[in-house]
C-alpha cells in the first residue's frame, strides 16, 4: 500500500541475528558442565567419568564399571537435588523475566504479587498444625496461589491503571501474609516447630525426593511452555498497556495468563525448595546483558542461566562449610553484590 | 458536489475517567476518506481521550464511534488494529528494544497469541521503516535515538499494521523545527497515498499548512468543525486559548495563511526579590 518515501537502499531485516544460536549452545554446555561438577561434589568425590557412566547407564545398556554405592549416591541423593536446582532456577528466572516485562520494571521479582509471602504462611501454618512434609508442600502451593489470586481480585476493584493497582494490591496482600507468618512463628513451639519453620522459610534444595520432582514437574512444564509460546507478546506488553491495546492485544487476557503461569511456577518452586530470593530478580539482568531486552530471546536464555546459577549456588551451599548453608541466604549474599555491580554498569538492559 | 464517504463518524460520545468528572460530553465528529484531519484544543480539552475513543483504546460511555459505518465497539480489538494505527504521545520505552523490534510489533493484530513474527512480517516491518526513512537506524536501541526518530519509529510501527487510518496524538510535541516538518511531511504524504490521518496538535499553523479539515475541542466537546480557513479565526483562537491572534497571509512566494499571537509589552514586578 505504501511505497513512496523510499530512501536509501533496501536492506533485508533478519528475525534473529546469528549469535543467538551460539549463546544458547554455550549456555547449554555451561549447564551440562555445572550439572556434572555438582554431581561429582559432596562428601564422597566421584570422578566425572563415573558420573557420566552412571547417568548413561540409566538409558543405555553399558557395562557397570562403577560401584553400586556411587550409583546410589548419584541417582538417589544428588540427582534429585540437582534436577530440583535446574527446575527451580530455570522456573524462577523465567517468571522473573516475564514479570519484569509485564510490569515494565527491571526491579521486580517473581515474588512481587505476594506468592512467597502466601506460600511462607501456608508452609508455616502446616508445619505448626501437622508436621507432615506433603501437607506442608501442598499448603505452601495453595496459599501462594491464593495470595496472588487475592491481589489480582483486589486490583480488579479499581477502575484505572490495572497494572499499577496489581502491584499495589500485591504489596498489600504480601504484607498481610507476612504478618500472619510472623504470628504463626510467635505461636510455634520454639524448641521444635520454630526451627523447622525458619529453616523452611530460608530455602533449601535438601530433602527433595524424586516423588516431589514428579509431582511438580508437570506444573513447571505446562506453565513454562505457555510462557515460552507467548513470549513475543510480552514485548508488546512491555511497551505499555495503552500501546498494547492500540496494537489489538487483549491486555487483560495476556496479563492474566502471564500472572497465572508465573505464579504457578513460583508457587511450585517455593513448595519444594522454600523461599529462594534474588534469582528471579538478578538472572534476567544477566540475560539482558547477553541478548538484549527482546523477550523472545531473553526468556529461554534466562532459564538456562538461572538453572546453571542455582545448581552452582546449591553446590556451594552444601560444600563451603561443614554444615549446609540455607540456599536462600547464599543467593542473597551473592545476588546483592552482583546486582549492585549490574546497576553500576548501567547497561543491564533498560532505559534510563 | 460529489458526496464523500465518512471514514470515521463520532456520534454523541461521552467519556469519564473514574470519578474525576466528564472528559468528553456529547461529542460529534466526521472524518472523510484520505484527508488530513487536525484536532486542536487547549490542554485538558479532551483531545487525547477523543483520539483513544476513535482508536478503540477507550470505550465511550455513551454514544459510538463508527468506522466505515460499523460501530467499533462491536469489532474485536485485532480487527480495529488492522484498520486503525494509533501513534501514542511520545513516551520512552522502559527497555532498550531495537527499532526494528518495535516496528515489527505492529504485526501483532495479524498474529495469533502464540505466534512470533514470520519472514513476511519482518519484510512488512522493513517496508514500514523505509516508508518513513528510518531503515538506516533499524538496528539501533530505542534509547540511543532522537525524539524525531522515536516518533518516526512509532509511525512506522503503526504503518506495519497496514492501516487505512492513522491516528496521531501530538506527534510534533517536544520536537525541533526540522523534526516537526519531517513528521508533518510524512503525515501529509501518507494522506496523499490514500491513508486517512487524524492528528491532535497544539499548533494552529500546522493545521493551516497541512489540514484539509480541522475540529476544535473546547470544554469537553467539539466546538466547531470545518476547513482550516473556516475554523482557525481570530475569534475562535481567542475563545480557545485566551490569546489575541491575527490571521495573516504571507505572500513572498509562500502564499499561505498563518496565525500570529499578538503580545502586549509589559514587565513583572520583581522588587520583592531584593528583600533581605
Amino acid at each position: 500500500m505504501i511505497d513512496m518515501i523510499h530512501t536509501g537502499k533496501e536492506r533485508p531485516v533478519k528475525a534473529i541475528p546469528h549469535p543467538f544460536a551460539l549463546t544458547i549452545a554455550v549456555l547449554t554446555a555451561l549447564l551440562a558442565a555445572v550439572t556434572v561438577i555438582s554431581l561429582m561434589t559432596g562428601r564422597i568425590f566421584i570422578t566425572p567419568g563415573d558420573v557420566i557412566k552412571i547417568l548413561v547407564s540409566r538409558f543405555l545398556p553399558i557395562p557397570h564399571s562403577f560401584s553400586a554405592t556411587f550409583e546410589s549416591v548419584i541417582i538417589d541423593v544428588r540427582l534429585p537435588r540437582v534436577l530440583a536446582g535446574v527446575l527451580v532456577g530455570a522456573g524462577l528466572s523465567l517468571s522473573g523475566a516475564a514479570f519484569q516485562g509485564l510490569f515494565r520494571n527491571p526491579l521486580v521479582s517473581p515474588h512481587l504479587l505476594g506468592v512467597a509471602a502466601g506460600s511462607g504462611f501456608g508452609a508455616a501454618i502446616a508445619i505448626l498444625l501437622f508436621s507432615n512434609i506433603l501437607i506442608t508442600q501442598v499448603s505452601a502451593f495453595i496459599f501462594g496461589v491464593v495470595a496472588v489470586a487475592l491481589a489480582y481480585m483486589l486490583s480488579r476493584t479499581y477502575r484505572s491503571a490495572p497494572i499499577l493497582m496489581l502491584v499495589l494490591s500485591g504489596i498489600i496482600v504480601g504484607s498481610l501474609f507476612s504478618a500472619l507468618t510472623s504470628f504463626v512463628k510467635y505461636l510455634a513451639d520454639p524448641m521444635n516447630k520454630m526451627p523447622t519453620i525458619v529453616f523452611w522459610l530460608l530455602g533449601s534444595l535438601n530433602n527433595i525426593s524424586n516423588t516431589d520432582l514428579a509431582a511438580v514437574s508437570p506444573v513447571f512444564t505446562v506453565c513454562a511452555a505457555i510462557l515460552l509460546l507467548i513470549r513475543w507478546r510480552i514485548n508488546i506488553l512491555a511497551m505499555g498497556e495503552e500501546d498494547a491495546r492500540a496494537l489489538g492485544v487483549n491486555t487483560q487476557v495476556l496479563t492474566t495468563v502471564i500472572v497465572l503461569c508465573a505464579t504457578c511456577i513460583t508457587a511450585a518452586s517455593v513448595c519444594i525448595s522454600g523461599i529462594i530470593g534474588w534469582i528471579g530478580l538478578v538472572v534476567p539482568h544477566i540475560g539482558r546483558l547477553l541478548v538484549g531486552p527482546d523477550h523472545k530471546r531473553l526468556l529461554p536464555v534466562s532459564m538456562l542461566i538461572g538453572a546453571s546459577y542455582l545448581v552452582g549456588v546449591d553446590m556451594l551451599a552444601r560444600s563451603l562449610l561443614v554444615i549446609e548453608i540455607p540456599i536462600g541466604i547464599l543467593t542473597a549474599i551473592i545476588g546483592a553484590p552482583v546486582f549492585a555491580y549490574l546497576l553500576k554498569k548501567g547497561q543491564s538492559g533498560w532505559s534510563r | 458536489m460529489e458526496p464523500v464517504r465518512a471514514r470515521i463518524f463520532v456520534n454523541a460520545v461521552c467519556f469519564t475517567y473514574g470519578t474525576s468528572g466528564d472528559v468528553l460530553v456529547n461529542t460529534n465528529l466526521t472524518v472523510n476518506d484520505a484527508e488530513v484531519f487536525f484536532v486542536l484544543g487547549p490542554n485538558g480539552s479532551g483531545k487525547s481521550t477523543l483520539l483513544k475513543c476513535i482508536s478503540g483504546i477507550l470505550k465511550p460511555e455513551k454514544g459510538a464511534v463508527f468506522l466505515d459505518g460499523t460501530d467499533i465497539a462491536t469489532m474485536p480489538p485485532e480487527h480495529i488494529a488492522r484498520k486503525i494505527g494509533y501513534v501514542p504521545q511520545t513516551q520512552a520505552s522502559q527497555f532498550p528494544f531495537l527499532i526494528r523490534d518495535i516496528v515489527v510489533m505492529g504485526r501483532a493484530p495479524y498474529l495469533k497469541i502464540s505466534q512470533s513474527p514470520t519472514t513476511l512480517d519482518w519484510e512488512i516491518a522493513s517496508h514500514a521503516m523505509h516508508a518513513v526513512g528510518i531503515n538506516r537506524i533499524a538496528d539501533k536501541p530505542c534509547d540511543c535515538i532522537s525524539g524525531g526518530e522515536w516518533q518516526l519509529c512509532l509511525i512506522a510501527r503503526a504503518l506495519a499494521q497496514q492501516p487505512e487510518l492513522l491516528v496521531l496524538d501530538e506527534p510534533t510535541a517536544h520536537l525541533d523545527l526540522g523534526n516537526q516538518m519531517k513528521i508533518l511531511d510524512v503525515i501529509y504524504r501518507l494522506s496523499q497515498s490514500g491513508i486517512t490521518v487524524i492528528v491532535a496538535s497544539h499548533f494552529p499553523n500546522h493545521a493551516l499548512q497541512f489540514a484539509h479539515q480541522v475540529a476544535v475541542l473546547n470544554n469537553r466537546t467539539v466546538l466547531r468543525q470545518g476547513t482550516p480557513d473556516e475554523v482557525i479565526t481570530g475569534e475562535v483562537m481567542r475563545y480557545l486559548y485566551g490569546v489575541d491572534v491575527k490571521i495573516v497571509t504571507v505572500m513572498d512566494g509562500i502564499n499561505r495563511k498563518i496565525c500570529v499571537p499578538i503580545h502586549q509589552a509589559g514587565s513583572i514586578d520583581l522588587t520583592w526579590m531584593l528583600k533581605k
